[in-house]
């Protein structure tokens, strides 16, 4: 007997998907793809680095 | 892999980049990476692939096949020790120019830029390649930078917004060379020692990031 099949986790379904940005009137697309942990750090090093500058307008 | 999403990644937006990939090119290498993406565009090139088990060559044809614009740097030919240059990116060229030349109505909108270390150098050796976009980068990674730029400004279509100037592209790659070397330092990590992958990331990131700042 056919077993039911589970739904799929929503979470992967879910998974944030990147944005295209626009930087300097240019649209930027986004990179798919497995970002390795450096990758990831430097992600993560940037975006703390830009709410510090957010934060501090004076800096940017 | 970092490539673009397949739904995205179309051949007007993809540029093939036909270069060395040894430690001594590597900056000139990632200042046209920089550029490509800054520019809106994807950077494709033998680095992107990873079944080993494929033929070299037709890796090659289906990256050139997948990208209109193509970047063929020429000039680490030159004849080495044993007496003979390194054919690989001629030949890369020849392959490209044959598309379009000879391919499928698709690829006839296919761009070469050629681009060698010093002006006129290749007039001699490979006459066949004048009247094509050749430019010379000095072995400088802003040269680099402004071939690049205005070669992809030169053959946008006339309704694409203008693409920055070379200057505020070099001076992008400085302060996002010197912000992802002062992230790596704390982890004692050599920027020039990214792989290719992490180095696509961290442009797209970087350029992401001053996008929400901007």
């Amino acid at each position: 007997m056919a077993t039911p099949v589970k739904k799929m986790d929503s979470a992967r379904r879910s998974a944030p998907t990147e944005r295209v940005v626009v930087y300097r009137g240019i649209k930027i697309a986004p990179m798919i793809g497995k970002r390795s942990k450096i990758a990831e750090a430097i992600r993560d090093g940037l975006k703390i680095n830009s709410e510090k500058l957010r934060g501090d307008p004076g800096k940017v | 892999m970092a490539t673009p999403a397949r739904s995205r990644i179309t051949p007007a937006k993809s540029v093939f980049i036909n270069c060395p990939f040894d430690e001594g090119f590597k900056p000139l290498l990632r200042a046209m990476v920089f550029t490509i993406i800054a520019s809106g565009y994807f950077p494709r090139c033998a680095l992107d692939a990873t079944d080993g088990a494929e033929v070299r060559v037709g890796k090659i044809a289906a990256l050139i096949g997948a990208c209109d614009w193509g970047i063929h740097d020429l000039s680490r030919v030159e004849v080495d020790a044993g007496g003979l240059p390194r054919f690989n990116m001629p030949m890369e060229l020849g392959l490209h120019l044959g598309a379009r030349l000879l391919g499928e109505p698709r690829h006839r909108r296919k761009r070469a830029l050629i681009l060698d270390a010093r002006p006129h150098r290749y007039d001699a050796a490979l006459s066949d390649i004048s009247g094509q976009d050749i430019e010379s980068h000095n072995n400088e990674p802003d040269r680099a930078i402004a071939c690049v730029r205005n070669w992809l400004s030169e053959h946008r279509p006339h309704n694409a917004a203008p693409l920055p100037g070379a200057g505020a592209m070099q001076d992008d790659y400085r302060l996002f060379q010197a912000e992802i070397g002062a992230l790596l330092a704390p982890r004692r990590l050599d920027p020039s020692r990214l792989t290719h992958n992490d180095f696509l990331f961290a442009v797209r990131d970087w350029i992401a990031t001053r996008a929400a700042i901007a």
